[in-house]
């Protein structure tokens, strides 16, 4: 059976405080779930009452169909759900032993151990580490020993928190490739926090959000698939619809995410440094507080967030045909 | 200064030539100190683990309690002891009195809040997240607690060295409950202070100078572990 957690009416608390509520989520194996929200608003602690270090909720969460209470209670409770937190914590030993620790909990023989051992440190290319203390690796080399730690366990729940943060490109790649791995070929139920909309948006099936005091399904706006191409100096991306310009490329990507805060609206047309232009008409316009987010057809559907004192000012209102306006750069590939 | 000078050469000899008696005092000296610190650090741990990681009613006290008896006399610490198991007191019928082994019970009683003190100091101050981790990984409440004493094993160390300085140094509970009996309680600290009563003062000074090697050898080590923990 596919691994899987539900969250029915959870109210998630710090220091007895309520953060949020999740109305109800599913966390299934096979899939990966981001978790978007503003620093400070609970996400760590999220994944840390998924992970069972913290205990302090109201709700349903079930595990397998095992509530949250007696699944982490017990000599014998599974060991197949880890946590890799944001500054992980390596023990005094080798890095041999760090990642052997808890295979050897749970019973593993010494061989089994070794070999398993071995296998992670060379997918995550860092066998050349084996004997060296856990302590003694700088920050990167730690965060990836963190990582084999978890994934030698072979877990069915992978938590990450922030695994995507002051990570160079390359590894950047590597745990995305760790991630897609783990969900598509192990079946595992991965979920990890981020900040950044743009790898949740490329990685994932589902994305939630963390926002007014509750966890909900995020539907990412301004997402295009098309193709790019190049013709003379001109780098372009091409949906059905439209033609944009991009910046230049190394890989042609097929993706691409225009935050609504990068566009301009206006009744008429620009003649400023923006590259790209498109008329359309308004469709809907929502109040947020102080901002409000129009939705324009050009073709395609994009979504431009204003203060809600420009909407004012320029009486924007539905049907109303305005002028979108964004620079090559605010094209974000995927 | 004649005498002094005297004296000093016959305490030289004494230590060269092998004295039975001096010998003899250092021996009773380590042996029992050393049980007494085996004895107190297997209680000292799992009571200084409870109390530098869990928080329970009654944790602060019990601490404060142990900071006050750091500073008991030890004096009073022999006294209590003697009225325990003088032939009427309580412990009277185990015939204990005036053994090495009732010598190492006091030390034990000595040192045991000193080190309580300590070894939960020293696991207060360790990172939490070991023990999380180690959880995660699916440790129980022991095996979390032999990676704490791992990553605390330099702390833990000094600590024990402290106690066992404190344990070879003392007199007042020796004396009183050992009874200074040549050969079989008498140490070296209770050596001491016979002779020099004695007006005996090689003996006395040989023994002063091995108990100051022996200070400074554990002091010496105390500072080069505090020097290594620094340096992570």
């Amino acid at each position: 059976m596919l691994a899987n957690i539900i969250l029915d009416a959870v109210g998630v608390r710090r220091n007895g405080a309520e953060l949020f509520q999740v109305p109800h989520l599913t966390i299934a194996g096979g899939r990966i779930l981001a978790v978007l929200g503003e620093n400070g608003c609970g996400k760590t602690t999220f994944l840390r009452l998924l992970a069972g270090l913290e205990r302090d909720f109201s709700g349903v969460i079930r595990y397998d169909d095992r509530p949250h209470a007696t699944y982490f209670q017990g000599r014998n409770r599974p060991r197949d759900l880890l946590l890799l937190a944001q500054e992980p914590l390596l023990f005094d030993y080798s890095v041999e032993r760090n990642l052997a620790y808890g295979l050897r909990l749970d019973g593993r023989s010494n061989r089994e151990a070794h070999e398993r051992v071995a296998d992670v440190l060379g997918r995550l290319n860092i066998h050349g580490l084996a004997k060296r203390r856990a302590t003694r690796l700088s920050g990167g080399e730690k965060r990836r020993v963190a990582l084999a730690r978890v994934l030698v366990m072979a877990p069915r729940f992978l938590l990450l928190d922030e695994p995507f943060a002051d990570v160079d490109p390359l590894n950047r790649e590597l745990i995305e490739t760790v991630l897609l791995e783990q969900a598509r070929q192990r079946g595992a139920a991965v979920v990890f926090t981020t900040h950044q909309a743009e790898i949740a948006i490329r990685l994932t099936d589902e994305i939630a959000q963390i926002a007014g005091g509750r966890l909900g399904p995020h539907h990412p706006r301004n997402v295009l698939r098309g193709t790019a191409g190049q013709e003379g100096r001109q780098h372009y991306f091409r949906t059905g619809a439209v033609t944009l310009e991009i910046l230049p490329f190394t890989r042609p990507p097929g993706l691409v995410h225009i935050p609504p805060t990068e566009i301009v609206l206006s009744r008429a047309a620009l003649h400023g440094t923006a590259r790209n232009q498109l008329r359309g008409t308004i469709r809907a316009t929502r109040q947020q507080g102080e901002t409000a987010d129009v939705t324009v057809d050009c073709g395609i559907s994009l979504e431009a967030r204003i203060t809600l004192q420009s909407l004012q000012e320029h009486r924007l209102v539905v049907g109303d045909e305005v002028y979108l306006s964004f620079k090559t750069s605010a094209i974000r590939f995927l | 200064m004649e005498f002094l000078k005297e004296a000093l050469a016959r305490a030289g000899q004494l230590i060269i030539t092998g004295d039975a008696d001096l010998y003899s005092a250092l021996w009773i000296s380590l042996k029992v100190s050393l049980a007494a610190i085996a004895a107190a650090t297997l209680i000292a741990v799992p009571a200084g683990f409870a109390l530098g990681t869990f928080r329970f009613p009654g944790r602060r006290m019990i601490l404060t309690v142990c900071q006050t008896l750091m500073a008991v006399p030890t004096v009073v610490v022999g006294l209590l002891l003697y009225a325990m198991f003088f032939r009427q007191g309580p412990l009277g019928p185990l015939g204990l009195l005036f053994t090495p082994a009732v010598m190492a019970i006091g030390q034990t009683v000595l040192i045991l809040p000193l080190l309580v003190s300590l070894v939960s100091a020293a696991l207060e101050q360790a990172d939490p997240r070991l023990r999380e981790e180690a959880w995660a990984l699916g440790a129980g409440r022991r095996q979390q607690l032999w990676v704490l004493l791992h990553h605390c094993r330099i702390p833990l160390a000094v600590a024990v060295f402290s106690a066992l300085s404190r344990a070879i140094s003392e007199v007042g509970s020796a004396m009183m409950i050992g009874g200074n009996i040549r050969g079989y309680t008498r140490n070296i600290t209770t050596a001491i202070a016979l002779e020099t009563s004695k007006g005996e003062f090689a003996l006395g000074i040989g023994l002063g100078f091995i108990l100051l090697a022996l200070a400074l050898t554990l002091n010496a080590l105390i500072v080069v572990l505090r020097r290594r923990f620094r340096a992570g």
